[in-house]
């Protein structure tokens, strides 16, 4: 008798479906068909319904069959887990009076430092001689006048000593102005910046970075300051790092000053002992503490702070998705990790940004049973065929994973998804140990997303096109130079909009990338938050299922998962692996699909042996 | 002397049509900012694309810019004659937009991205009144007023703009 049977993989990112004929007289299931469509909605609830809809017709499609014809769907038993992210800053920067302006337009006019008094343009012919001044200049003025004025007050003996620019003039004033001056331009709120007050500019050669104000004791040197004032523009100089010029003013009351925000502690609770860590104690200590507190049995966040309110909004969210009450939620795992993101400095006067300590947080919540059998019995409803679940989901990928090419027992698999990595143990005659942690693609894309501080939303699709996709920078029209320093010449000349940029190499085409970071810095930060994430929980979920949690036990490692589609990730694995004398490999699930598909193909598998011997 | 400055790498400008003299003044300052030199140059080509192309072909850095009463037209030494790299046609004030096509012709020097009028997308805030010391010495406040004819380039949509690129920027800091 034949039987079509689809196996459904409903993953936290997509639905995956796996289309084969099976005979229990044959040797094994003749495949007709395979697809995979975006997950709807959150996996495990009722509305991934659509989705699966979608991927069984791209399936029946591709055989030539209809829905109806399909004897038996088989759906992933319980999925085990969801996930929610979080990320929340420990730091922040506050200016109680607008103090500096830390600036990095792309072309300051000048060098050098100045120090005087902010002298507006229009009153700088009533300045008294030899006292020296800087001059600020809003953009209602014309370069050609504010130099022209800036050259009478220097003949007149008044001490100019540089000036501060609004419009983008900085270096036609300084070209036009007869002494070397330094000009910083592009403030924007220049109407911001106090007159009559002492303050500095510095503008720093071609290729380099401010020293002076950078430096807390050149800002002490320049102002005069006590030891006691110094310690309160540390933070300014902090924020000045780097840049190619700057202005510090001195208020007399202004104040800056790093405050922490209650970053709140974590309290693991585990089987073994319950540990509190604080947040800033940083994601490696809170991962460590993870391994002595034994498997989680709960995780709480103090309540009135920042961790307080992650943890609390991922119990809100798994309670809605769930609809189990808020009490019932227990969280699983956590997957910690520290990051900079840059931070608007509360109280400057250039919009000035910066880096800010921030934890991400990736938690996982067990889900029941009840879930999926609610699915399937509402799928059974709407599409008229007969649904099961068909197995537990870390067999299944194995199962699935066994139909690459040269794979055999012992083996682990790990299934780098978007919501959990996973790993699974297979030996020879002992059960399928496996494993699911928080935190996979979606983290990814968070960390990829806030650190470059990309617009953000719900999807952040910016970010989410770095994860993927390598990077070109389009170096004339004809050419770009790959991130790998290749470069790649095209006959027909590029958009001019393309033109300096940095681009995603996407297969369509090249794709700009809306930011001023480089190259250098996009791939960085990508590389660090795949390796944040992937390498970290692969290691901890490898070292849970291998034999004795000794991982270098382990002999193979297949990578199955839409992750690891990833063009980079099964690389920095293997390099990873490799001192435990690992052996690392994508899967080719049926010799064709790739790392993907596996537990579709092995609910397919699973029931074709159970027919075979039963 | 003469073959010197010919040689010297610059940015080469023609003005046809009967451009302003004025308007290459503009694209020199456009250029200025991005710390490019620019130089005025004579085309036997009379149609504004090809008049670019071939001051693109003169210029040591492969960049042209041709002025023309409406429209400015940047073009590179490999693009094909016909197509220019930009070419924009000036609405209003002719004067902003050689600054900013000087700007450009700099940047594709400097290998920067170029600008674009469609990229003035963020407005301005709503602007503070100035602090001014009301009690300005005349000289100074004739210099001030002085100056108003002038006052146009730096109209709403180059504000915008430095506006967008400053926002920008702050995402490497």
């Amino acid at each position: 008798m034949t039987l079509l049977i689809a196996g459904i993989d409903i993953g936290n990112s997509t639905t995956e479906v796996a289309l084969a004929e099976i005979d229990a007289a044959r040797p094994a299931p003749r495949w007709l068909a395979s697809s995979r469509v975006s997950t709807t909605g959150i996996k495990g609830t009722l509305s991934n319904i659509p989705g699966v809809t979608r991927a069984l017709q791209e399936a029946v499609d591709a055989a030539g069959v209809r829905i109806d014809q399909i004897d038996l769907a088989l759906l992933n038993e319980a999925t085990p887990v969801i996930g929610d992210i979080a990320m929340e800053t420990i730091t922040e920067t506050i200016i109680t009076e607008s103090t500096m302006i830390g600036h990095n337009p792309n072309s300051p006019g000048g060098l050098g430092i100045g120090v005087g008094v902010t002298t507006h343009l229009n009153d700088l012919a009533s300045t008294a001689r030899g006292k020296p001044v800087l001059v600020v200049i809003p953009k209602d003025y014309d370069f050609q006048v504010a130099a022209s004025l800036v050259n009478w007050a220097l003949d007149n003996g008044i001490d100019v000593q540089g000036g501060i620019v609004q419009a983008d003039d900085g270096v036609l004033i300084a070209n036009r102005v007869h002494k070397a001056l330094p000009f910083v331009d592009e403030v924007r709120l220049i109407d911001h910046v106090p007159l009559n007050i002492l303050a500095a500019v510095e503008v720093a050669e071609h290729g380099q970075a401010i020293r002076q104000l950078s430096n807390p004791y050149g800002i002490a040197t320049l102002f005069n300051l006590t030891p006691q004032e110094t310690a309160l523009v540390i933070p300014i100089a902090k924020a000045l790092i780097g840049l190619r010029s700057a202005v510090v003013i001195r208020t007399p009351a202004g104040d800056v000053q790093t405050r922490h925000i209650p970053a709140g502690s974590l309290r693991l609770i585990g089987q073994d002992r319950t540990l509190v860590l604080p947040m800033d104690s940083g994601a490696d200590a809170i991962m460590a503490a993870l391994d002595q507190t034994g498997p989680l049995a709960d995780v709480e966040g103090e309540p009135g702070t920042n961790v307080g309110g992650m943890v609390q909004r991922v119990r809100q969210t798994m309670s809605d998705l769930t609809e189990k009450p808020l009490a019932e939620i227990k969280i699983r795992d956590i997957l910690a990790v520290d990051c900079l993101v840059p931070q608007q400095v509360a109280g400057g006067l250039a919009q000035e940004f910066s880096l800010e300590n921030a934890v991400g947080l990736a938690a996982m919540v067990n889900t029941d049973r009840l879930l999926m059998e609610r699915l399937a019995q509402a799928l059974a409803r709407d599409l008229s065929i007969r649904v099961e679940l068909g197995g537990v989901e870390a067999h299944m990928a194995i199962l699935g994973t066994l139909t690459t090419p040269g794979i055999a027992a012992p083996l682990a698999i790990l299934d780098l998804g978007a919501g959990s990595t996973d790993a699974a143990m297979l030996r020879k005659g002992e059960p399928v140990r496996s494993m699911h942690l928080a935190g996979a693609g979606d983290m990814v894309t968070m960390l990829i997303q806030r650190e470059l501080d990309l617009p953000a939303g719900t999807v952040s699709e910016v970010a989410e096109q770095i994860k993927r996709y390598p990077l070109a920078k389009v170096e004339s029209l004809f050419h770009t130079r790959y991130e790998d320093n290749t470069v790649r010449f095209f006959k027909e000349p590029l958009d001019p909009k393309l033109f300096g940029r940095v681009a995603l190499v996407t297969p369509q085409g090249l794709v700009p990338i809306p930011t001023g970071h480089t190259i250098d810095r996009i791939r960085t930060v990508r590389r660090e938050a795949k390796r944040k994430v992937f390498l970290r929980n692969s290691l901890r979920a490898l070292s849970h299922v291998a034999p004795g949690g000794n991982i270098r036990l382990i002999d193979f490692v297949a990578i199955v998962g839409g992750s690891g589609q990833d063009f980079e990730i099964s690389q920095m694995l293997m390099e990873q692996l490799n001192p435990y004398g690992i052996v690392v490999g994508t899967a080719n699930i049926r010799s064709q699909l790739g790392p993907v598909n596996a537990v579709a193909t092995g609910l397919v598998l699973s029931y074709f042996e159970r027919q075979r011997s039963g | 002397m003469a073959q010197v400055e010919r040689d010297r790498p610059c940015i080469h400008v023609c003005l046809v049509g009967g451009a302003d003299e004025e308007l290459y003044r503009w694209v020199e300052i456009g250029a200025e900012e991005e710390g490019v030199p620019v130089r005025r140059t004579a085309v036997q080509a009379s149609e504004p694309v090809l008049a670019a192309f071939e001051a693109a072909q003169g210029s040591r850095f492969d960049v042209g810019v041709s002025v023309t009463p409406g429209r400015v037209i940047l073009h590179e030494r490999h693009m094909p004659a016909e197509q220019p790299v930009l070419s924009l046609a000036a609405t209003g004030d002719p004067r902003p937009l050689c600054r900013l096509m000087g700007g450009n012709a700099a940047r594709m020097v400097v290998r920067l991205p170029l600008r674009f009028a469609g990229d003035d997308a963020t407005p301005e805030p709503a602007p503070k009144p100035q602090r001014r010391d009301p009690s300005s010495p005349p000289v100074a406040t004739q210099a001030a007023t002085e100056p108003a004819a002038d006052q146009t380039i730096v109209d709403v949509a180059t504000i915008a703009r430095i506006v967008v690129r400053i926002l920008r920027e702050r995402g490497v800091v």
